[in-house]
C-alpha cells in the first residue's frame, strides 16, 4: 500500500462512506462542505483536495509528516489530469488556492493564499494563454503579497507602475521560491503554523475552541473572475437576508477575484446587472440557488465566479440574516412545500432572543418616525420618551426647580449629581456602552447618546452649520428607545394603533410561528 | 513622604474620584473616618476648595479652585513616590479591560433585544456575572500590584470585592447603580484615578 492511501489526504470528490458534511473533524469545515459540494450536491466546483486535520496535529506534534509530499504529489497529478494544465507549466500553468478549514470557523489563522503556481516562468504563459499582460502580472503580484504577509510573515513595501513593475519590485525584495512544489509546501505549512498563530489562539480562548483540534488545508484549482469581459465574481443569498424577501440577493463585480468584493474596495453591481452582462451564467447560478436551499431546507450565502462565461461555485454556506428575516424566513418555509420547515426545525432558529428582537425592531420602526418633526436623532440607550427643560451643565440641573434634561457632550463622574435629578440625559458622542449610557438605565432615566450631528456649546446646542437648534431654557422631548429628539412638548398621538395591531400590519410572521410553536 | 493628617487630599481626592459625594461616601474613598472626613471638608469649604450642595441631591464637590488645587497636590504626592511608571502600567492594562467591562453593564442593564432587563430569568443574570469574574480577576490583579507602589491605589482590591460579594450574594444594584458604591462606581472612581494621577483629561482612547 502507498504512503497515499494511509494518509488522509483526499480529493473533493473522493467517495467517503459518511456524507461529507459530517466529516468536519477529518476535513475541516471548508473541506467538508467543498466535498459535500462536488460529489453530493454535484456543483460546479473547481477541483482540488484537502489534507486531512489529523497531518495538522502530526505537523504540530512531530514535524512535516513522512509521506505528506508523495500525498500531495500524487492529489497534484490527479488534480493536473482533471484541469488539463499543469503546476509550473510556462506554457499553461495550472494555479491553485491554498486555503485554511477547521473543524470550527475560526478567524485568526492563515486564509487564503491564491495563484499559487505563478513564478518568473509561468506569469508568461499565464499572460500568453490570456492574451492579457496586465492581467498575468496582476495575478503576479497578488500571489507574491499574500506569499509575503501569510507565509513569510513579511509587510511587502508599497510598489508602484505597470503589473509588470509592481510584480517585478515585489520579486526582487521578497524571497519567494520559483519551484511551485515548493511554494505549495510552503503555504501548507503555513496553515498548519496558523493554527498557533497569537490570534487564533486567542480566538480560541474566547470561543470556548479546544487549542489541540488543528485545521485542514484545501488546494484547489483557482478559476479567474478578471480573466476577461465575460468573467467576474460575487456573493449571493438565496433570499434577502436582511428583509426574509423570497428573492436572490447579492453583489456582483465584473472582472475581479474574490477579495474585492470581501474587501469592499470596489463598487459592486446588482444580480440585475449580472443578468443583463452574464444571462447564461446568471440563469445558471439561479436555478443552482434553488436547488441549494431545497438542500440546506435553509437561506443559503454562496460565493461564486465565472470564468469566460462559465460558473463556478465556490463556497457555500447557511446564510446569517436579521432577526425580521429569521422571522419571515422560517414562516415561509414553513409553507413552502418543497422545503417543509417542521415546527421545531423553525423553533431551533427562532430562539426567544430572535422573537424578541425581530418584535422590537417592528415596533421600533413603525413608531419612529411616527412623529413629525424630530431635530436630532442619537442611539436610543435607555428607554423612555420624556418632555424637560434643556440644561447644559451638570450644577444647572442641580438648581433647578423644574423637571430638566441634562444635554452635555459626553457625561463623567463630574456630572453624576446632575443626572441623579435629571428627567432625561442627552449626549452628542457616545454609545450604547457610554457613562451616560450606564448611569442613565441605573437610574431608569430616559437617555439619548451619541446624537452626534448636534454640538452642545456653553448655552445653547447647534447643529454642524452652527444653527442653534435649542438653547438653555428651551423644552425638548427625548425618546430613549428610538433615538429621536424633538422641540417643545411632544406626545404620541402616532398611532392609534396598539402594539399588536402594528406587529400584524409589519409582521403577521409572528403569530404564524406563535401558533406553530404552540 | 507621609500626608500630614490636615492635608485636605484625601478628601479632595475622594470628591474627584466620585464627583459628588456625601461624607459618608468621602469618608469611605479617602480611607478616613467620618469625623475625621467631615473635618477635613469644613477646612476645605472655608478655603474655597470645595462646596456642599443641599437640594434635590445632597453632598459635596469640589469647586474650581478644589479642582486646580487636586492637581497641584497629586502631582506633588506622584512625584514624590517616584510611582509613576507602576501608575502607567497599570492604566494601560485597566484600559485594555474598560471596554469589555462597559459592554457588561450593558447586558446586565439590557436584554440582547434592548429591552431593560427585569432580572427575571436568573440563567442571564448568572451568565453576566459569571463574565465578569475574569474581569474582576485582572483588575484586581492590576490594582493590587499598583498598591505596591502607591498604597492608596489598595482599596480598589477591597471595594471590587465588597461589590462583587454583594452582586453574587444577590443584590443587583450592585453591579452598576450609581452613586450607591457599585462595581460601576468603584471602576469610575478607578479610571479618573489613574487619569488625575497620571495628570491627564479623559480622551476618546478613554471612552465617553
Amino acid at each position: 500500500m502507498s504512503a497515499t492511501a494511509t494518509l488522509p489526504v483526499f480529493a473533493f470528490d473522493h467517495p467517503h462512506e459518511t456524507p461529507p458534511r459530517e466529516l468536519a473533524n477529518l476535513l475541516g469545515g471548508k473541506g467538508a462542505g467543498l466535498a459535500e459540494m462536488t460529489s453530493v450536491l454535484g456543483l460546479p466546483v473547481p477541483p482540488g483536495f484537502t489534507i486531512g486535520v489529523p497531518l495538522c496535529r502530526a505537523y504540530r506534534e512531530s514535524g512535516w509528516p513522512a509521506g505528506l509530499d508523495a500525498a500531495i504529489a500524487a492529489q497534484l497529478a490527479g488534480l493536473e489530469e482533471r484541469m488539463g494544465r499543469r503546476l509550473g507549466d510556462p506554457a499553461d500553468p495550472l494555479l491553485v488556492a491554498v486555503r485554511s478549514g477547521a473543524p470550527r470557523s475560526m478567524p485568526g489563522m492563515l486564509d487564503t493564499v491564491l495563484n499559487l503556481g505563478l513564478n518568473d516562468e509561468t506569469v508568461e504563459g499565464l499572460a500568453a494563454v490570456s492574451g492579457d499582460e496586465d492581467f498575468a502580472w496582476d495575478s503576479y503580484r497578488r500571489f507574491l503579497t499574500m506569499y509575503a504577509t501569510t507565509v513569510l510573515g513579511r509587510v511587502p513595501s508599497p510598489t508602484t507602475g505597470s503589473p509588470r513593475e509592481r510584480a517585478t519590485a515585489l520579486r526582487r525584495e521578497l524571497d519567494v521560491p520559483q519551484d511551485p512544489a515548493a511554494q505549495l509546501r510552503g503555504a501548507v505549512e503555513a496553515v498548519f503554523r496558523s493554527w498557533d498563530s497569537p490570534r487564533a489562539q486567542a480566538y480560541r480562548a474566547r470561543e470556548g475552541i479546544a487549542g489541540d483540534l488543528g485545521t485542514g488545508v484545501t488546494v484547489q484549482a483557482m478559476v479567474f473572475g478578471n480573466r476577461d469581459a465575460e468573467s467576474g465574481t460575487g456573493v449571493v443569498f438565496s433570499r434577502d437576508p436582511a428583509t426574509g424577501e423570497n428573492r436572490p440577493y447579492g453583489d456582483f463585480l465584473p472582472r475581479a477575484q474574490g477579495e474585492d468584493v470581501v474587501a469592499g474596495t470596489a463598487r459592486t453591481l446588482t444580480l440585475a446587472d449580472m443578468a443583463s452582462l452574464l444571462p447564461e451564467a446568471h440563469r445558471e447560478l439561479t436555478g443552482r440557488l434553488a436547488l441549494l436551499e431545497r438542500h440546506y431546507r435553509d437561506l443559503c450565502d454562496v460565493e461564486f465566479t465565472v470564468e469566460r462565461g462559465r460558473l463556478f461555485i465556490l463556497q457555500t454556506r447557511v446564510g446569517k440574516r436579521g432577526a425580521v428575516a429569521a422571522v419571515r424566513l422560517a414562516a415561509a418555509m414553513m409553507q413552502d412545500p418543497a422545503i417543509a420547515l417542521t415546527p421545531a426545525e423553525a423553533r431551533a432558529r427562532v430562539t426567544d432572543e430572535v422573537l424578541a428582537r425581530a418584535r422590537t425592531e417592528t415596533l421600533t420602526a413603525a413608531r419612529q418616525g411616527a412623529v413629525a418633526g424630530a431635530v436630532a436623532r442619537g442611539l436610543g440607550a435607555s428607554p423612555g420618551r420624556v418632555s424637560g427643560t434643556v440644561v447644559l451643565d451638570a450644577d444647572a440641573a442641580a438648581d433647578a426647580t423644574t423637571d430638566v434634561i441634562l444635554v452635555r457632550p459626553e457625561t463623567s463622574p463630574a456630572d453624576v449629581h446632575g443626572m441623579g435629578v435629571s428627567v432625561g440625559i442627552l449626549t452628542s458622542t457616545g454609545g450604547l456602552v457610554s457613562h451616560a449610557a450606564v448611569v442613565a438605565r441605573g437610574w431608569d432615566l430616559p437617555a439619548v447618546v451619541g446624537a452626534g450631528e448636534l454640538v452642545v456649546g456653553a448655552d445653547a446646542v447647534r447643529d454642524t452649520a452652527g444653527e442653534v437648534v435649542f438653547a438653555a431654557g428651551d423644552v425638548i422631548t427625548i425618546d430613549g428607545t428610538t433615538g429621536e429628539v424633538w422641540r417643545g412638548t411632544v406626545t404620541d398621538t402616532t398611532t392609534d394603533l396598539s402594539d399588536a395591531e402594528i406587529l400584524a400590519r409589519d409582521l403577521p410572521e409572528l403569530a404564524v410561528l406563535a401558533e406553530a410553536f404552540r | 513622604m507621609t500626608t500630614p493628617p490636615t492635608s485636605p487630599l484625601p478628601v479632595l481626592h475622594a470628591l474627584r474620584l466620585s464627583g459628588f459625594a456625601a461624607p459618608d461616601r468621602v469618608a469611605e474613598i479617602a480611607g478616613l473616618d467620618e469625623p475625621t472626613a467631615t473635618t477635613l471638608l469644613g477646612q476645605a469649604q472655608a478655603d474655597g476648595l470645595v462646596m456642599e450642595r443641599n437640594g434635590r441631591i445632597s453632598g459635596w464637590l469640589l469647586t474650581k479652585d478644589g479642582r486646580a488645587a487636586h492637581a497641584t497636590l497629586l502631582a506633588e504626592e506622584v512625584a514624590a513616590t517616584g510611582a509613576l511608571p507602576a501608575v502607567e502600567e497599570a492604566d494601560s492594562g485597566f484600559l485594555a479591560l474598560n471596554e469589555p467591562f462597559k459592554e457588561l453593564c450593558s447586558r446586565w442593564q439590557l436584554r440582547p433585544d434592548g429591552s431593560p432587563n427585569d432580572h427575571t430569568d436568573p440563567a442571564y443574570d448568572a451568565a453576566v456575572v459569571a463574565d465578569l469574574e475574569p474581569v474582576h480577576e485582572r483588575v484586581v490583579a492590576i490594582t493590587g500590584t499598583l498598591a505596591q507602589a502607591l498604597p492608596r491605589f489598595g482599596r480598589y482590591p477591597r471595594a471590587f470585592a465588597a461589590a462583587r460579594d454583594r452582586l453574587v450574594a444577590g443584590d443587583g444594584s450592585a453591579f452598576a447603580k450609581p452613586l450607591s458604591g457599585s462595581y460601576h462606581d468603584v471602576w469610575m472612581e478607578l479610571h479618573q484615578d489613574l487619569l488625575s494621577t497620571l495628570g491627564r483629561e479623559r480622551s476618546a482612547v478613554d471612552g465617553h
